[in-house]
Parts: C-alpha cells; structure tokens; sequence
C-alpha cells in the first residue's frame, strides 16, 4: 500500500511557542500591577496559534507550520516588547495582527486557488501607482519622508504594500517571458514605483523595492549584466542622492562619527549601541532597562530595546529565526514546479532579507540608518500586515508544492494512498 | 506584585526565555536540516521509480510549434496558448485556455475547457475522459502522443 509522504512534525515546536507566548505575557502582566491586556494576551495568543495550525491544516493540508510558527513568534516577539515599550500601542498592533491573520489567509488562498492571475495584474499595478501618487499629494511627512496618508482611524504606508505588488508583478512575467523586451511592461511598472518613492523620499523602501527587483530578474534570467549595470546605476543614484537629500547626509555622517554632535543627530545610535551594551548577553531583565530613553525604540530601533531587556543572546536568536525564514522561503523556491511560485518566494525572501538587512545594520551601526522597520516585530500596521501577507504568500506556494509533491510521490509508490492518522 | 518580587522574577526569567529560545531556534533548525534531506530523498525516488508521462508533439498546423516537442505532465496542467497556463505553446492552433489533462495512477483524465475541440484516436473526448499511453490526442491544430519518461528524460524535467 502507499503511504503518504510524512513530512517531521511540529507539535513540541508549537507546544514551546505558546509556553514562550503564555510566559513572556504573564511576567509583563504584573511589570506595573495588575495589567489586564497582556494576561489577556497570554490566554489568546497560544489559543489564536493552536487555531491556526488546527484550523489552516484543515483548509491546507500541505501548509508549511514552521513558516507559520517563525511568523507568530516573530509577531508574539514584538507584542511582548510593545506591551512593555509603549501599553498604548499595544492593542492596536494586536488589532493589525488579527487582520494579518485574515490577509495571511486570503493571500494563501489566492495563490492556491486562483489559477490565472493575468487579470489582476493591470488593477495591482493601478492601484500600486495610484496609491503612491496619492500619498505625494495629500501624504503626511515623518522624519524627512512623505510616505503616510492618514484615514482618520487609521494611517496607511503605501510603500509597504507596494513592495509586494512589485513581486507579484515581476513573478508573473518574468516567469511567462525571460527577454528585456517582453519584460517591458513589468520593469516599466518597477521604475514608475522607484520614481515616485523617491519622490516621497522614503529611500529605505527604494533600497528594498530596488534589490528585490534585482534579484528577481537575476533569478529568472541570470543576467548578470544586466543586473551589474542596474546595480552600478543605483550606486550612481546613492550618490545623487546623498547630494540632494540633507537628510541623507546627516545620517551618513552619524554613522561614520556619531560622537560629533551626540545630544542632536547622533542621539540615537548612540543610545541604541549604549543599551545593546548595557544588557550584556542574557539583558538587563524586562521591564528592567531603559529602553524608552531611545528615541523611535518601538518602531526603528526595537532591536536595540530587545538586546537591551533580553540579551545580545536572544538577540542574535532571533536574528537565527530570521535566517531559517529566509532558509524555508529558499528551499520552497527550489521545491515549486511552477516558475511563477519559485520567483514568488524568491521575490518574498529578497524583500524581507533585505529590508532585514538594513535596519539591524542601521541599529548595530554597521550601515548609515535607513528608517525601515524590523518585519513582524516593529509597530506598524502597514508593516505587520503586508508582512504577514508575504508570509501568505509563501504558504500558498507550499501548498501548490506540496500538493505536487504528494502526487508524484503517490505516482512513484504506485496504489492507493493509505489514510494517516495525524 | 511589588516591585522588588517582580524584579527577582524578571531577573531569573532572562534565562528561561533564552532557554526556550534557543529550544525554538534548535527544533527549527533539525526540522529545517530534516526537510532538506526529505525533499532530496522525495526527488531522488520520484526519479528513480516514476515513469513520468509526457506529451509529444507528433504534428502542429503552426510552424513554430516543433515536431518532437515534449511537454512533461505532473499532477493538473492546463494547455494552452494564454499566459498562466501550465503547459503554453505560443500558437493559434490551440485556446488561449484548451485542456486541462490530470495525471493519475499512470493515465491521464482529460477536461477540454469551454467547448474547446478534443479528439483521442479520432473520438471526441467528453469531460473525464483518459488517456493512455501511446494513445493520440488531437486538440486544437496540434496532434501528441500520450508517453511515458523513463531515466534521463524524468530525471531532467525533475531537476529542471
């Protein structure tokens, strides 16, 4: 008889995350008193993650847990830190949690059930343009970048979600035509979202649009000269850039010395690098340090809050979750028959590999900060959602794969496949 | 709680939440690693005991559609001539979406799509309708030969 494929399990992997969720909760719930919203926390989060991998394993039963694991601890993660940095954003980014969630949902559903996506590629591309274009018109500025547009109940960054629109686009065809010129249309599209991001001057999310799409061409067509060009016209434009923007400027400059003016420009970063020192590897404790000294410290710099509380220990655990994210994105790439689902995760990892990148170097010093946020930890509704509709995105290409998979492994076993009880 | 409670809590808690994350991170990685080694088993068996089934093109109305062309099945592929199709000939002989061919225990079900014009050894084919191998299916201007890949031929459409 034929068994079917029987992939490792997940269960002490999720019985561990919801001790981890139930205790960190817990601890935050008596940091001042009695604080209700993290013990409510600490009940749901683990029964909203039993849940998902009860109820998604039914809708998907080829769904990857670990990906859906990484996400929640990732998102627990920085619930726990906000419910201790700022107790007045914390239900809010509970509430673009859930909707994360149903995104996640949706998304996967899109990728598995909806066999042409041709026609909605013209309404993505409109709609990315046009929410771009709105956000120069009537977008509200933050720390030198226009990038927000403020709905009353909610402030929305259009970039966030471009960057997915962007993937979604180029995917579809580069994974139907491999020449410059049937491409057009698509690499048009991408210097049309550059172009007018820049204009926003949100040069963080030009960075992540940028080598997302790089890499994306480079993995479909292995054109490195293209793509060397490409890289080389962005240096130029860095250049540029760094003689337009005076923004710019004073970040390059406190990155090289921030020691130059350290109660102005080089504030931060400086706080940043002194609390990762003062919490040594196991941190200061949480709710013990003085993380809410760093300016920014529950969106740009919640790394620096972490290592501070937690230790340079967790800290560097959990930039090991991010690698095995990045790791499971790129073993699906290599897994999924269909091109546009390879390019897909490929696409997916590049963006959240890069924008990764960036604001940890930015943190440690390593790059000049670019104001981007840390994916699925940092506030922010617009980066927790289009995050978790990335990881979306990976879960439907792990579906169509694993379907796949099953048959031709059934195929080469030859007879019915033998019912198994999980 | 009182402040100095919590923090004796907080303070011996910094090591229970690097314990369990390093637990977390250390399941992840031997399921990663495991998975690795499955999927590289999976391809290896799928190759080695398959015999994977193609269409060949045996004739085509439109020139730029070559004689010989083999066209691996796996699980559900839609052919046609428009984007998104599983299995796209750029040719007017065929439906911007023709038929979907499902492979199943070694025989293939047909699903011609809206209408579309499928024959098999000269019989219309209705909805769920098979296929087996070394058996001929007109569709559209093309003409294939349901075969089967053995060796080489599966094992290079695998690692494709």
């Amino acid at each position: 008889m034929a068994r079917r494929l029987k992939r490792p399990s997940s269960d002490f992997l999720l019985l561990f995350l919801c001790v981890f969720e139930a205790s960190i909760f817990g601890l935050l719930a008596f940091r001042q008193g009695l604080s209700y919203f993290p013990l409510f926390l600490a009940a749901l989060m683990p029964c909203l993650l039993v849940f998902q991998a009860l109820g998604l394993r039914r809708l998907f039963p080829h769904m990857d847990m670990q990906l859906l694991v990484i996400g929640n601890f990732l998102c627990a993660l920085g619930l726990a830190l906000l419910c201790r940095l700022r107790p007045d954003k914390a239900p809010r980014q509970f509430l673009f949690y859930l909707v994360g969630i149903a995104g996640m949902l949706g998304i996967a559903l899109f990728v598995t059930k909806v066999r042409n996506k041709r026609p909605f590629v013209l309404p993505v591309m409109l709609l990315a343009v046009g929410s771009l274009g709105l956000t120069l018109l009537i977008g509200e500025s933050t720390f030198g970048a226009k990038n927000w547009i403020d709905f009353g109940l909610f402030t929305l960054q259009p970039s966030e979600f471009v960057k997915l629109a962007l993937v979604f686009v180029m995917a579809l065809y580069l994974s139907e035509r491999r020449d410059l010129r049937g491409n057009l249309p698509a690499l048009l599209f991408a210097a049309c979202c550059l172009c007018l991001i820049v204009l926003e001057r949100d040069l963080g999310a030009v960075l992540i649009c940028f080598l997302t799409c790089v890499c994306l061409y480079y993995a479909a067509t292995g054109s490195l000269g293209l793509c060397g060009l490409a890289l080389c016209g962005a240096a130029l434009g860095a250049l540029l850039m760094y003689a337009l923007f005076d923004h710019v400027q004073l970040r390059v400059a406190m990155w090289r010395n921030p020691w130059v003016s350290p109660t102005e420009g080089g504030y931060q970063i400086i706080q940043a690098l002194v609390a990762i020192g003062s919490g040594g590897m196991f941190g200061l404790g949480l709710g013990l340090g003085s993380p809410t000294i760093i300016p920014v410290n529950d969106t740009d710099f919640i790394f620096a809050a972490l290592c501070e509380e937690m230790g340079l220990f967790c800290g560097l655990l959990v930039l090991a979750v991010y690698v095995l994210l990045f790791l499971r994105a790129g073993l699906l790439a290599l897994r999924s028959r269909s091109a546009f689902d390879s390019l897909l995760c490929v696409g997916v990892l590049s963006s959240l590999a890069v924008q990764t990148f960036l604001i940890v170097g930015g943190v440690i010093k390593m790059i000049p900060l670019t104001g981007v946020t840390l994916p699925f930890i940092s506030y922010g509704g617009s980066s927790m959602v289009s995050s978790m509709l990335m990881l979306g995105v990976l879960e439907g290409v792990a579906v169509n794969a694993g379907k796949r998979e099953e048959d031709a492994w059934l195929r080469a076993q030859g007879g019915e496949a033998e019912e198994e009880a999980e | 709680m009182n402040a100095s409670l919590y923090e004796l809590l907080a303070l011996a808690m910094r090591y229970w939440f690097a314990a369990l994350l390093a637990l977390i991170v250390f399941l992840l990685t031997q399921s990663f690693v495991r998975e690795w080694r499955i999927e590289k088993a999976v391809q290896r068996r799928i190759a080695d005991t398959a015999a994977t089934l193609g269409l060949r093109v045996l004739s085509s109305e439109d020139r730029r559609v070559q004689r010989g062309l083999l066209l691996p099945l796996d699980g559900d592929s839609l052919l046609g001539s428009g984007g998104g199709c599983d299995l796209r000939l750029r040719t007017r002989a065929l439906r911007r979406r023709h038929l979907v061919l499902r492979v199943e225990k070694d025989r293939v079900y047909l699903y011609p799509e809206g209408g579309a014009l499928v024959t098999a050894d000269g019989q219309r084919v209705r909805r769920g309708d098979t296929l087996l191998p070394g058996q001929n299916m007109q569709a559209g201007g093309l003409v294939f030969r349901l075969e089967r890949l053995q060796g080489e031929e599966a094992e290079a459409w695998l690692d494709d």
